[in-house]
C-alpha cells in the first residue's frame, strides 16, 4: 500500500480531500446521483456527486505538420454513479476526449490548449505524468473499441489482469491470481479458473471484451471511461457486452463515460447524452428529452438518418459531408449542412444555451419551431 | 506435423547445399585430381586421389562416393597441413564459434538497447544521433575499424593485444582480451543491423492497442517497455539475430586475418591462397550447415517467444 | 419482361478444407462449411436482403455468386442462363448482368485513376460505348447518384467515404446489369452519409426494376431497403420471408435472438431484453459439431430433437420459411411501438425539412 507521505496528495486513499487543491467549481445543476457507494461517504466536500467535469476542453492535434483544434470548448460533467454517454460521428472529436481525460493523448503530436479536466477536484490535465499513471487503471478505467488487438499476445489474459492488482493494490501473486479469476467470472466468462491461462488469441472477440472489462473494473474505479465498446461486435454480443457494463455500473456504483457513434445504444444507456459535431458539444440533455424533443438540427437530423426497424419512411439523410479539421467553417460548423440556418448562423458561433428541460444547446434558431 | 515438414526441409536443403558444394569442384577448369592435390602434383599423389575418390568413374557416382564419406566424417585430406580436414575444421571451429559468440553478445547488449532508446526517443535529436551512428556501423568496413582499432587501442595505448590467441584453458583472462578486439570490429555491423531491427520493431509494437491498454491500467513507463512491448518487439529481432551468427560465422574471414585469430576465417582464407581446396569445399559446407541449423534455432526462438504460433493458433 | 426470377441460387456450397497445423499437430486437418446449402430466388425489381453476423457466411454467398469464390457445389442461375460451370473465358459476358458493390469503396478503386476513367473503362470492356458517347454516359451515370462532372475529373483520394461509395454504384450501374450484389454497402460509413446512400439505392430500384442482393450485419438497414429477408446463421440461411414477416413475427429463435439485440434508438421502447430466446452469451459455447440445429446449443427453446437433426428450410405459410422444429414456439418480439404525440409529430415536421432541402439540392 502507499503511504499518506507520497509527494502527491493522490497517491493518499481515495476518502482523503487533498487540502492543498482549490475547491472544484460548484455544481451548475444537481444531479440525481447522490446513490454513490458508502466507502466514499467522507469525500463529500465536493459537488454533490460529481465525478469528472470537463471544462472548456480544447484539443489540439497536429495533423500534416500543423496545430489544428479538433476539440473546441468542450464541457460536460458525469455524476457519481450516472453514464454519460458522448455520442457523434467520425471525427467529431468524442474519442479524443476520451483519450484527454486518461492522459493517453500523443505526447508530441498533440496538446491540450486549455480548459480544465477535474477528476474528484483534481485538474488532470495539469497532473504531472507520475500521479496520473497511479489515477490510471485505478481510479479510472478504460475499454477501448479494439477488443481483438487492445490485450498483449504475448501474455496470459489473467496475468494481463493479475498486474494491474498488484501494481496498484500491492497485492502478492497469488492473491492477484484469485482475484483475476473472481473478475473473470463476474463478467460471466465461463471456466474461469481456465480461461485465465489462456492467451487472448484463444478467446472470441466478445470474450476479449469481457476481458478489456475485467482488467477497467480490477481496481474499483470510480470512473469507467468506455471507448466504443460494442462497435467492433456482432449485435447479439453488443447485447451481452451493454448488459453486462449495466449490471455492473449498478453493483459497484461507478460513473461511465460512453463513447458511441449509435443512438440506438444511447437510447439504452444514457442517462445524459452530449452530442458532439465537428469538435463542438451541439446539445445536452437527458436521455428522454433528447430524443423526445431534440432542440439541435444535428440531432434532429441524425435521428430522422437512422434506418429502425418499425419504419419504412424515406430516411432523412443530412446533406453534404462533416467538416474536415483545419477547415472548420466560421459560425455554427453544422450550419452549412443545416436546413434551419439562417444567415446569423454563418457569422457568429452559437454558444451552449439552456433550452428549458435540463436542455442545452448551441443553436440560434432553438427553441425551433415549424417556422 | 510442422516439426516433421521442417525436417524434412532442412534434410533436402542440405542435400542441395552438398549438390552445390560438390558443383563446384566439377566446375573448376582442369583435372579435379590435380586440384585437390593442391601444390603436390606428382603422379602419385594425383593417381592415389583418383583413386581415392573414383574421378574415373561418372559424376553422380562420384557424388555418392563423395557424400558417402563426408557423412561418415571423411571431409578429405588438407594437403598442405598434411592432416585430415575435419581435424583441421573440429580445431579452428571452436576459435571462430567463440569470436562470433563474443560478437554476437556485443552486438545484442549494443543493438538492442541503443535500438530501445532510439524507439523511445523516436524523432528527437537523440534518435537522428543513433541513426547517423548506425549508418556509420553499417558501412564501415570491418577490416578499416580493426585496423584503426589495433593503431589506436592496441599500438598506442597498449591497453589489449594487437593479434595473436590464446586458448581459454591456457589463460581465461588473456583469451578474452585477445578476443575482445576483434569481437567488437566483427560485431559492429551486426549492431548495427540489430539497433535498426529494434528501433523499427520497437516503434511498431510502442503504437500498437495493447499498449495504450497498458498505459491506461497505468503501468510505470519502464514496465511497459520491458514487459510489454520488448517481448513482443524481439519476436523479428531474434530471427534477424540467429541469421545474423550465420553471417559472423562465415564472415570472420577479414576480421580473423586483420587481428590473425586461428579461427575458421582464416583457415578458409590460407586454403585459397594455397589451393587447399578439399579445405575450401569442407568449410563452405559446414558453414552452410550452421546456417540452416541456426535458422531452426531462430524458428524455435519465435515459438518460445510468441504463444500463438506456439499453440497453432493463426499468428 | 420474362416471368420468372432473375436470380436464382440452388444449394451453393462451400467447403474449406484445411490441413492440420501446430508445431506439434495441435489442430486437426478437417473440412469447414463456411456455406450450407443456401438457395434463393430474386424477382425482377425486387431487393433480397441477407443478414447475419460475423461468420455466418453472407459474404461468401454474395461472392459465390459473381464466382469472385468457386462454389463447392450449388448451381447460380441468372435469367435462367448458368453461371456455374461456365467456363472462365465465356464468364465475364454473362457476369457484365450481375454487378458487386463493396464494403470498403476505396479499397476498390485505382488511386491513380480518375473517376471517369474508372466509370468509362465497363462501358469500354464491355463494348457498351465509347469516345464521347462513353464520355455523355459517365456524366449521366454521376448525376444519377447526386455527383457532378467536378468529381468526373478527380481522384479517388479526394473524395470522401460517401461520395467514393456512389462512384462504386455508379461504376456498377453502368453497364445495365439485372442484378446488383451489395456487400454491406453501407457499414463503414457514418449514420448521416449512410441515409444518403440508402435512399440513393431505393431511388435507382424504383426508377430501374434493377434486382439487388443486399448484405447487411445491420438489420435496421435491411429491413429499410428488403422486400424479403434471409437470416444466416453459421452457413446456413435459418428464416427467410417478407421483411414484415419476418421482423415483426419471426419463427426461428435465433432471428428473435437478433431482434431482440438490436438497441432501439428511442428510449423506454423495450422494458428491458432478458429475452429468453439466448440461454447461454454468443462465443460462450461451440456450435454443435456434425448433426443437429448449430443454434441449438444458445438456444432456449431446443430440445431432444435439435441437438441430433439437423431442420430444413420448411414452409411456415405466406412464403415464409423457417429451419426450425420449434418455429411454432417463437414469440414476436417485444416492442414498445411509438405513440402519436406532439413531440413525434414535431419531429417529423422538423425532419421533413433536411428531405425538402435535398430536393431543393437535386
Amino acid at each position: 500500500m502507499r503511504t499518506a507521505t507520497t509527494p502527491y496528495p493522490i497517491w493518499a486513499p481515495a476518502t482523503r480531500k487533498p487540502a492543498a487543491l482549490a475547491p472544484t467549481t460548484p455544481s451548475r445543476r444537481a444531479t440525481a446521483g447522490a446513490d454513490g457507494d458508502a466507502g466514499f461517504g467522507m469525500a463529500r466536500s465536493e459537488p454533490e456527486g460529481s465525478v469528472l467535469e470537463v471544462e472548456e476542453l480544447c484539443i489540439e492535434l497536429e495533423i500534416g505538420g500543423r496545430q489544428v483544434e479538433v476539440v473546441s470548448g468542450v464541457s460536460f460533467r458525469v455524476g457519481r454513479g450516472r453514464t454519460l454517454c458522448l455520442v457523434g460521428e467520425s471525427g467529431c472529436g468524442k474519442s479524443v476526449t476520451a483519450m484527454a481525460v486518461l492522459g493517453l493523448l500523443p505526447p508530441r503530436k498533440s496538446r491540450i490548449a486549455s480548459g480544465a479536466i477535474l477528476f474528484e477536484g483534481i485538474d488532470l490535465v495539469r497532473l504531472p505524468e507520475r500521479p496520473m499513471a497511479a489515477i490510471r487503471g485505478r481510479r479510472i478505467g478504460m475499454v477501448f473499441q479494439e477488443p481483438m488487438t487492445s490485450l498483449n499476445p504475448t501474455m496470459k489474459v489473467g496475468e494481463q489482469i493479475a498486474e494491474v492488482l498488484r501494481l496498484h493494490l500491492g497485492m502478492n501473486a497469488r492473491a492477484a491470481r484469485r482475484e483475476a479469476i473472481r473478475l473473470l467470472d463476474r463478467v460471466r466468462i465461463p471456466n474461469a479458473a481456465r480461461r485465465a491461462d489462456d492467451y487472448p488469441f484463444a478467446l472470441s472477440g466478445g470474450m476479449r471484451q469481457r476481458v478489456m472489462i475485467a482488467l477497467a473494473l480490477a481496481c474499483s474505479p470510480t470512473l469507467l471511461i468506455a471507448d466504443e465498446p460494442t462497435t467492433a461486435l456482432d449485435v447479439t454480443v453488443q447485447a451481452d457486452i451493454l448488459d453486462l457494463l449495466r449490471e455492473l455500473q449498478h453493483e459497484s456504483g461507478m460513473a461511465l463515460l460512453l463513447i458511441t457513434h449509435d443512438l440506438g445504444v444511447v437510447a439504452e444507456t444514457a442517462d445524459e447524452v452530449a452530442v458532439m459535431y465537428a469538435g463542438r458539444i451541439v446539445e445536452q440533455a437527458p436521455v428522454a428529452a433528447l430524443f423526445d424533443w431534440p432542440e439541435h438540427p444535428y440531432t434532429i437530423g441524425l435521428l430522422g438518418a437512422i434506418p429502425g426497424l418499425d419504419s419504412r419512411e424515406l430516411l432523412t439523410p443530412i446533406q453534404g459531408t462533416v467538416p474536415q479539421p483545419g477547415t472548420m467553417p466560421v459560425g455554427c460548423r453544422f450550419a452549412p449542412r443545416c436546413p434551419f440556418a439562417i444567415r446569423q448562423c454563418r457569422e457568429e458561433t452559437p454558444p451552449l444555451r439552456p433550452v428549458g428541460d435540463g436542455s442545452r444547446a448551441a443553436c440560434w434558431r432553438a427553441p425551433l419551431d415549424d417556422a | 506435423m510442422r516439426l516433421l515438414q521442417r525436417i524434412a526441409s532442412i534434410l533436402v536443403t542440405l542435400l542441395l547445399l552438398s549438390i552445390l558444394v560438390f558443383a563446384l569442384q566439377q566446375l573448376l577448369p582442369g583435372d579435379t585430381a590435380v586440384i585437390l592435390a593442391g601444390e603436390d602434383r606428382s603422379p602419385e599423389t594425383i593417381a592415389a586421389i583418383t583413386e581415392k575418390y573414383g574421378l574415373d568413374r561418372p559424376v553422380p557416382i562420384q557424388y555418392l562416393h563423395w557424400i558417402g564419406n563426408v557423412l561418415t566424417g571423411d571431409l578429405g585430406q588438407s594437403m598442405r597441413l598434411n592432416q585430415s580436414v575435419a581435424n583441421l575444421i573440429l580445431t579452428k571451429l571452436p576459435v571462430t564459434i567463440q569470436l562470433a559468440t563474443m560478437a554476437l553478445l556485443f552486438a545484442i547488449v549494443i543493438g538492442v538497447s541503443i535500438g530501445i532508446v532510439a524507439a523511445l526517443k523516436a524523432n528527437t535529436l537523440v534518435d537522428h544521433f543513433v541513426g547517423l551512428i548506425g549508418t556509420l556501423g553499417l558501412s564501415v568496413p570491418n577490416f578499416w575499424l580493426g585496423i584503426l582499432l589495433i593503431m589506436l587501442v592496441a599500438v598506442q595505448w597498449q591497453w589489449l593485444p594487437a593479434s595473436g590467441y590464446v586458448s581459454p584453458f591456457e589463460d581465461l583472462g588473456q583469451n578474452l582480451s585477445s578476443l575482445l578486439l576483434p569481437s567488437l570490429v566483427l560485431g559492429t555491423h551486426v549492431a548495427a543491423v540489430l539497433m535498426r531491427h529494434t528501433r523499427s520493431a520497437m516503434l511498431e509494437v510502442l503504437n500498437a492497442d495493447y499498449i495504450r491498454t497498458a498505459r491506461a491500467k497505468g503501468m510505470p513507463g519502464r514496465h511497459i517497455v520491458f514487459r510489454h512491448a520488448l517481448r513482443n518487439a524481439l519476436v523479428p529481432v531474434v530471427t534477424v539475430g540467429a541469421l545474423e551468427f550465420g553471417q559472423l560465422l562465415g564472415g570472420s574471414v577479414l576480421t580473423e586475418f586483420v587481428f590473425t585469430v586461428p579461427g575458421i576465417g582464416k583457415l578458409i582464407v590460407d586454403s585459397v591462397f594455397n589451393r587447399d581446396f578439399a579445405v575450401v569445399q569442407a568449410v563452405v559446407l559446414v558453414t552452410g550447415m550452421f546456417y540452416i541449423v541456426l535458422n531452426l534455432l531462430a524458428d524455435g526462438a519465435h515459438l518460445l517467444l510468441d504463444p500463438r504460433v506456439r499453440h497453432g493458433g493463426r499468428p | 419482361m420474362t416471368a420468372g426470377p432473375v436470380l436464382e441460387v440452388q444449394g451453393l456450397t462451400k467447403l474449406y478444407r484445411y490441413a492440420g497445423g501446430g508445431w506439434f499437430g495441435r489442430r486437426r486437418a478437417g473440412v469447414f462449411r463456411a456455406v450450407s446449402d443456401v438457395s434463393f430466388s430474386v424477382a425482377r425489381g425486387e431487393t433480397l436482403g441477407i443478414v447475419g453476423e460475423s461468420g455466418s457466411g453472407k459474404s461468401t454467398v454474395a461472392r459465390m455468386m459473381l464466382r469472385l469464390v468457386e462454389p463447392t457445389a450449388g448451381r447460380v442461375l441468372l435469367n435462367g442462363e448458368e453461371l456455374t460451370g461456365v467456363p472462365a473465358d465465356q464468364l465475364w459476358r454473362r457476369r457484365r448482368k450481375i454487378q458487386m458493390v463493396f464494403q470498403d469503396p476505396f479499397a476498390s478503386l485505382n488511386p491513380r485513376l480518375s473517376i471517369a476513367y474508372h466509370l468509362r473503362e465497363p462501358l469500354i470492356v464491355h463494348g457498351l460505348s465509347s469516345g464521347s458517347e462513353a464520355q455523355a454516359r459517365v456524366l449521366e451515370m454521376l448525376e444519377r447518384v447526386g455527383l457532378t462532372e467536378r468529381h468526373a475529373r478527380s481522384y479517388p483520394h479526394a473524395l470522401s467515404g460517401g461520395q467514393r461509395q456512389r462512384i462504386a454504384i455508379a461504376r456498377a450501374l453502368a453497364v445495365e446489369p439485372d442484378v446488383l450484389v451489395a456487400d454491406e454497402p453501407v457499414s463503414s460509413l457514418d449514420v448521416s452519409v449512410q441515409a444518403q446512400i440508402l435512399n440513393l439505392l431505393r431511388d435507382i430500384r424504383r426508377s430501374t426494376q434493377l434486382s439487388m442482393v443486399f448484405i447487411s450485419h445491420d438489420l435496421g438497414v435491411v429491413r429499410h431497403v428488403a422486400d424479403r429477408v434471409a437470416v444466416m446463421y453459421r452457413g446456413r440461411i435459418v428464416e427467410l420471408g417478407p421483411a414484415s414477416a419476418v421482423f415483426d413475427t419471426p419463427r426461428h429463435p435465433y432471428t428473435r435472438a437478433l431482434l431482440d439485440a438490436i438497441p432501439i434508438p428511442r428510449p423506454g421502447a423495450r422494458s428491458r431484453r432478458a429475452s429468453p430466446a439466448t440461454a447461454t452469451p454468443a462465443g460462450a459455447t461451440p456450435a454443435a459439431e456434425g448433426g443437429g440445429c448449430a443454434f441449438a446449443p444458445r438456444c432456449a427453446l431446443a430440445g431432444a430433437q435439435c441437438l441430433e437433426e439437423t431442420p430444413a428450410l420448411a414452409d411456415v405459410g405466406h412464403g415464409h420459411r423457417s429451419a426450425c422444429f420449434r418455429a411454432d414456439a417463437v414469440t414476436p418480439p417485444v416492442v414498445v411501438r411509438p405513440e402519436e404525440t406532439e413531440a413525434t409529430r414535431r419531429l417529423r415536421r422538423l425532419q421533413s425539412r433536411f428531405v425538402t432541402s435535398i430536393a431543393d439540392a437535386a
